[in-house]
C-alpha cells in the first residue's frame, strides 16, 4: 500500500476518534459520572438502602390483631392519628413481641394539645398549666373513646392530686354525654364548695376525695349545655 | 514468540471489542444479579419509569407536635440529639413590622421538650405565628450531587437522592452546598446523610414514617405520575410553591399555604 494513503488513513482515524470523544465525553460524564462503572455502585446502593429494616408497621397491621381498639379508634376523634403516633413504632412488637411503650402523661397529650400561638386556631388546644393541672388527662378524657364530641369518661378510681400515674385505659364507664350534669343555675354560685364541701348540705361523693376545690366544672357542666 | 502483523491487529480488535461489550453490559449484568439477591423488593418499584415520587406539605395544618421528627429518628436510626435531624419543624413568628423570627427545637429523647413557650421577641409583638415542616427536597437539579467529589451521593432511578455510606468520605461539601440545610454529618458513621423520603419504606409500598404518623395530614406523599395520588390532588386543588425556586434546583417538595417570609 502506498505510504501516503496509510498516513492519511491514520490521520483520518485520529481525527474521527477525537471528534467522537469530544462529542460523546460530556454526555457520558453526565450519564455515568466520573468513575468507571458508577451505575453498578448506584444500583447496589439503591438495593441496600431499600432493604433497610422498617420500624413503623402502620395502623393497618395493628388492626389485624387489635380489632376492638381499631373499631373504637375509627369512631373516635383521633381517627386521623395513626396508632404509632402515640404508641410508638410497632414493627418490633409485630416481629418479636416487644411491648410498645405508651406515654400517657399530661405532657404526652400536650405534645399536640398544649396551647401554642403557632398552632392553627381551629385545632383543640388547652393551657396545660391551667386546665386541671393536678389530674392526668385520661382521668376524664378517653383518647380512644367512641364519642364524637368531647370524649369524657366517669373515673371509677379515686384519683388524688398527687397521683400522677394514670389509670390504665379503658377503666371507666364511657359516657358520651359526660358525667352527671349540674341540675341548677350557676348564676351567683361560683363557689361549689359552699354547698358541696364535706361540711355542706350535699357533700361531693366520697370517691372524689382529694380533688382540689375549684375543679368541679372541668368535668360537670350545666344541664342542657 | 513471533506474531505476524495481521494476527496482532486481529487480536487487538478482538480484545478492544470484547472490552467494549463488557463495559457496556457489566452494569446490567451486575444489577440483574443484585436484584435476584434482593428478595421482596419488586424491581419495578425502583425504576424511575414506574414512579416519580412527590411530597407536599400543607403548612396550615401543621400543629408542630414533632411526631414526624420523632418517627424519622426512630425509623432511620438518627441520633436523638436535637442537632441531628433528617426532617425538622421550623416555627416562624412574624411581627407587625415585618420582622421574622425562626426557631426550631427538634425532638430529642424527651418528647415534651418540643413544646414551645409563647414568647415575645426582642420587644416585637408577634403578629402571626406558624409552623413549617422541612425535609430534603430531592431536587431535580441537586447541588449536593454536583459537588460530591467521590460521587457518593446520586439520584436514584425513582428520583430520590441517595447517599452511599461506603463511598462518602465525610468532607461536608454537600452540607455546605445544600441551600435548604437538609444534610448533616452523622457523628457515629461520619457519613453526610439526609432524608431519603424513607427509601426503604416507599420501595416496599409503604408511606414515609413522617407521613405515616402526622396526626393532622399536613404531610402528603405520592406518585406524581398518578393523577389521583394525594400529592397531585393537593397540588391541583391548592396554590402550592417550592422553596427558593429562583435557585433552579427544582425541588420536589410542594408547600401549600406558605406565608410570605418563609425561606
Amino acid at each position: 500500500m502506498n505510504r501516503k494513503i496509510k498516513i492519511v488513513l491514520c490521520l483520518l482515524a485520529v481525527v474521527t476518534g477525537a471528534v467522537g470523544l469530544w462529542q460523546l465525553a460530556p454526555r457520558l460524564l453526565e450519564q455515568r459520572g466520573l468513575y468507571f462503572g458508577e451505575q453498578v455502585y448506584q444500583a447496589e446502593t439503591e438495593e441496600r438502602t431499600s432493604l433497610l429494616p422498617i420500624q413503623y408497621a402502620g395502623s393497618q397491621v395493628c388492626s389485624q390483631c387489635h380489632q376492638a381498639q381499631h373499631r373504637g379508634w375509627q369512631e373516635s376523634e383521633h381517627l386521623t392519628v395513626a396508632c404509632e403516633a402515640c404508641h410508638g413504632p410497632g414493627q418490633a412488637h409485630v416481629e418479636e413481641g416487644a411491648k410498645p411503650s405508651l406515654d400517657a402523661s399530661r405532657e404526652a397529650c400536650g405534645t399536640c394539645h398544649n396551647e401554642l400561638a403557632a398552632r392553627p386556631g381551629a385545632f383543640p388546644q388547652i393551657d396545660l398549666a391551667q386546665h386541671n393541672s393536678q389530674l392526668a388527662c385520661i382521668a376524664c378524657h378517653n383518647p380512644m373513646g367512641t364519642a364524637r364530641q368531647v370524649s369524657l369518661v366517669v373515673p371509677t378510681s379515686t384519683a388524688t392530686p398527687s397521683d400522677t400515674t394514670p389509670t390504665p385505659w379503658p377503666s371507666g364507664v364511657i359516657e358520651p354525654s359526660g358525667p352527671p350534669r349540674i341540675p341548677h343555675s350557676l348564676e351567683g354560685r361560683s363557689a361549689c364548695m359552699a354547698c358541696h364541701g364535706s361540711t355542706g348540705f350535699k357533700p361531693f361523693p366520697a370517691d372524689h376525695a382529694g380533688r382540689a376545690g375549684d375543679l368541679c366544672q372541668s368535668c360537670h357542666r350545666r344541664e342542657g349545655t | 514468540m513471533k506474531v505476524s502483523r495481521r494476527k496482532f491487529l486481529r487480536m487487538s480488535v478482538q480484545t478492544l471489542g470484547g472490552g467494549i461489550v463488557l463495559y457496556v453490559a457489566s452494569p446490567a449484568i451486575l444489577r440483574a444479579a443484585l436484584q435476584e439477591e434482593a428478595t421482596g423488593t419488586p424491581a419495578a418499584e425502583l425504576t424511575r419509569e414506574e414512579h416519580s415520587w412527590g411530597f407536599a406539605i400543607d403548612v396550615r395544618r401543621c400543629i408542630g407536635c414533632h411526631k414526624c421528627v420523632q418517627a424519622c429518628k426512630l425509623e432511620n436510626g438518627v441520633p436523638l440529639e436535637p442537632e441531628y435531624r433528617r426532617t425538622w419543624v421550623e416555627r416562624y413568628e412574624i411581627s407587625e413590622d415585618g420582622a421574622v423570627f425562626v426557631d426550631s427545637v427538634s425532638w430529642g429523647q424527651d418528647g415534651p421538650e418540643s413544646i414551645y413557650p409563647n414568647a415575645k421577641r426582642n420587644g416585637h409583638e408577634s403578629a402571626k405565628s406558624f409552623f413549617v415542616p422541612k425535609l430534603c427536597n430531592q431536587c431535580e437539579n441537586p447541588p449536593c450531587v454536583q459537588v460530591c467529589p467521590v460521587s457518593a451521593t446520586f439520584k436514584a432511578r425513582n428520583g430520590v437522592i441517595l447517599v452511599d455510606g461506603r463511598r462518602c468520605i465525610g468532607c461536608k461539601y454537600c452540607i455546605v452546598a445544600c441551600p435548604y440545610g437538609a444534610r448533616f454529618l452523622n457523628p457515629e458513621t461520619r457519613v453526610a446523610e439526609k432524608c431519603t423520603w424513607c427509601y426503604h419504606r416507599i420501595t416496599r409500598g409503604l408511606l414515609p414514617a413522617c407521613v405515616q404518623v402526622c396526626p393532622v395530614g399536613a404531610r402528603v406523599f405520592g406518585d406524581m405520575k398518578d393523577p389521583e395520588s394525594p400529592v397531585r390532588r393537593l397540588i391541583r386543588e391548592e396554590m402550592t410553591q417550592v422553596l427558593k425556586s429562583a435557585l433552579g434546583t427544582k425541588p420536589k417538595v410542594y408547600y401549600a399555604g406558605l406565608q410570605e417570609g418563609v425561606r
